[in-house]
């Protein structure tokens, strides 16, 4: 039988590089993973999926309740997650990227985190653009399902979770979710970036540019080897 | 049963050569598929971004995506003759194509880039989502569309569906595992002084996969495009069924690289099942705490990387083993048997599918509808579950005792009947091994891609 020869370095190597890439992929993601905040007793963690929000798309929202002194899980807390809302002045001027909501919401989180709580209502225009699927309060508020009494299997405790949120309108908006524990009640206020469903102009032109690149290039070989 | 008997010709029949040899196939086919692809394209880029309102999500991932194993299973890559993607290579090539000789890189390298790539692709699924963003497989569309472009414009002939295409070596793998074989009759091609079938004619272009009819003896990198079939002057081209995986039995020679994908499948259909179970994201969150890791992308890397390479380390297990007793390198037996799991990888995956197939199939139907804003809601399932799920169980038995048989015949066909069984018994465990995870994956509910 013949077989191919290729020396295991080239595999190993190969294998390498792929292991690399998947883990410095990985690690950027983390690093620019969920949002963060503290408020009063808690320490506060957002994450949505999918990552990248997009108008009209339906969306999960994760809340994960810590006890910001000891670190703990925060279990049994209602957590309240009032309708979103809408900051006008950035509602045409966003970008469809997740990790600028990210960094965003870490410079936002850090300077805003109490003074935007009791203000958030105010300074935003639109309230129209969120629909939820679980049932809203009578102030449109909704209760938070704490993931580990859901089901019979056993969740990371302090995580509350909201299934089925979608937003109607690109842009920036406001989350403001309220916490109530024996530690105490505070409210944290998280900004959202909502992408543009349209297509992703930059993604078509830069592929689009890129085949004409290589169409130049092909037309230049094609005469020279002629 | 007599020793010389003919086998059948399927190109006999001559409705069906006449077919073959007219400019009607594979054209007829691939007008239809690049219509569909052009809507697809469309809805992906630009239409709704609910997944279960996106007629080219559905169209992808519960109709394409799942009908495609069975494809390469029973016609072999015909899929590739009449992918779209082909069209767009050869009208690029015609139009503006350089025609360079490929390179020696992608040349050696071709099915390592494809492997890389393919593992790539569905560890980039679990972390950005593609299957469930209609964005995510319009991008994913898109690159390839403009590596399809790219590589037409420089090369030779089909050089990403030979070298580059990371859909190429599944489909080459499973094909050879599959029920119908185009071969040239060598003795007609001994005699043969023009050789239209790889150089072309006037009429007909030369094989686009760059196989001569005459040396091929795998089902790899022939899509039935018809070229040998229209171009040989002398009928020399036979279309015949043939017993699945009896391309293994005889095979005479092996590639490591093609090994390595068939087994690191075996660790991708494995995710692809977990993921899609009702206790995986607790299974997830358990890796997480136990890992004592923050972020479920890095723990499902983690998680990725264990199935990947697992199979891999256990054929290896197995060929240290197994090699003890046949004197070869490592190397070489884990490049000879490795061929043995693609049944069971061709069987899981169409297993996995299956339910995606028959449980959602009618989402298709509805986001079609709403291209013409006809809103119809309704069960997405065609067949109840219990009955999909039988159906599964078949399947990843029959693939399982496919795998065994064929890593048997190996053995045999390299090592004699009397040595055949101990030499494979190795491998016979491992296969088990995987066939009962597998079959284990299934006894649990699936959830849905739309």
């Amino acid at each position: 039988m013949n077989f191919s020869r290729k020396p295991m370095k080239k595999i190993l190597l190969s294998l390498s590089l792929l292991l690399l890439t998947l883990m410095f992929t990985t690690n950027t993601l983390a690093a620019s993973g969920g949002l963060e905040q503290d408020a009063g007793p808690y320490h506060v963690i957002m994450q949505t999926s999918p990552g990248n929000l997009l108008v009209n798309q339906s969306a999960t929202f994760n809340i994960i309740v810590k006890n910001k002194a000891t670190g703990q899980p925060v279990t049994g807390a209602k957590v309240v997650m009032s309708p979103s809302t809408m900051n006008s002045s950035n509602s045409n001027s966003n970008s469809n990227s997740n990790s600028n909501s990210n960094s965003n919401s870490n410079s936002n989180s850090n300077s805003n985190s109490n003074s935007n709580m009791n203000t958030s209502g105010s300074n935003n225009s639109n309230m129209a653009g969120m629909d939820m699927s679980s049932s809203m309060g009578t102030q449109g508020a909704t209760a938070m399902q704490e993931q580990s009494t859901m089901g019979s299997m056993a969740m990371d405790p302090g995580t509350y979770m909201m299934e089925g949120m979608s937003f109607n309108q690109p842009g920036q908006w406001n989350q403001t979710i309220t916490i109530t524990s024996p530690l105490g009640a505070s409210t944290v206020n998280f900004p959202i970036t909502v992408g543009k469903s349209g297509p992703n102009y930059i993604l078509i032109g830069s592929v689009a540019g890129a085949v004409v690149i290589a169409g130049i290039l092909a037309a230049f070989l094609k005469k020279k080897k002629n | 049963m007599s020793s010389n008997k003919q086998p059948i010709n399927f190109l006999n029949y001559p409705w069906l050569k006449r077919f073959l040899k007219s400019s009607l196939y594979p054209r007829i086919f691939q007008w239809l598929t690049v219509l569909v692809f052009g809507v697809i394209m469309v809805e992906t880029l630009a239409g709704p971004t609910n997944v279960g309102d996106n007629f080219g999500s559905a169209a992808t991932w519960v109709l394409w995506w799942p009908l495609i194993p069975f494809f390469f299973f029973l016609l072999g890559r015909f899929w590739c003759g009449i992918c779209p993607f082909a069209w767009v290579s050869d009208l690029t090539q015609k139009l503006f194509g350089a025609n360079l000789k490929v390179p020696s890189f992608i040349r050696k390298n071709g099915l390592w880039i494809i492997d890389i790539t393919f593992i790539f692709i569905t560890w980039a699924d679990h972390i950005w989502g593609i299957v469930e963003s209609p964005r995510g497989t319009g991008t994913l569309l898109l690159l390839i569309l403009a590596g399809v472009m790219v590589s037409a414009l420089l090369f030779e002939r089909r050089t990403w569906c030979r070298y580059l295409c990371f859909l190429g070596s599944l489909s080459g793998n499973y094909s050879r595992a599959g029920m119908l074989e185009l071969r040239a009759d060598k003795d007609t091609c001994k005699t043969c002084k023009t050789r239209d079938c790889y150089k072309g004619n006037d009429k007909t272009a030369g094989c686009p996969m760059f196989e001569f009819p005459m040396a091929m003896d795998n089902n790899a990198n022939c899509n039935l495009c018809g070229n040998c079939i229209k171009s040989c002057p002398h009928d020399s081209i036979r279309l015949t069924p043939r017993k699945p995986t009896s391309e293994f039995w005889s095979m005479s020679r092996a590639h490591f690289e093609e090994s390595f994908l068939a087994i690191v499948i075996v660790g991708i259909v494995f995710v692809q099942n977990i993921t899609m179970l009702d206790f995986y994201p607790s299974f997830l969150k358990w890796v997480e705490l136990t890992l004592g890791i923050a972020n479920q992308d890095i723990a499902f890397t983690i998680l990725f990387i264990f199935a990947m390479t697992t199979p891999v380390l256990l054929l290896f297990a197995a060929t240290a083993f197994s090699k003890r007793l046949t004197g070869e390198t490592l190397r070489t037996a884990f490049a000879r048997f490795g061929y043995a799991v693609i049944p069971l990888d061709l069987a899981s995956h169409m297993a996995h599918n299956l339910f995606h197939l028959l449980a959602e199939g009618k989402a298709s139907y509805y986001t079609f509808m709403g291209l013409f804003g006809v809103h119809l809601e309704g069960s997405t399932s065609f067949i109840a579950d219990p009955t999909i799920q039988i159906m599964q169980y078949f399947l990843v038995i029959a693939g399982t005792l496919g795998s065994l048989y064929t890593a048997y015949r190996i053995a045999k066909k390299n090592d004699g009947v009397s040595k055949a069984l101990s030499i494979a018994m190795p491998y016979l465990v491992v296969i088990l091994l995987f066939g009962i995870l597998n079959f284990l994956t299934f006894t649990v509910r699936m959830s849905m891609r739309m």
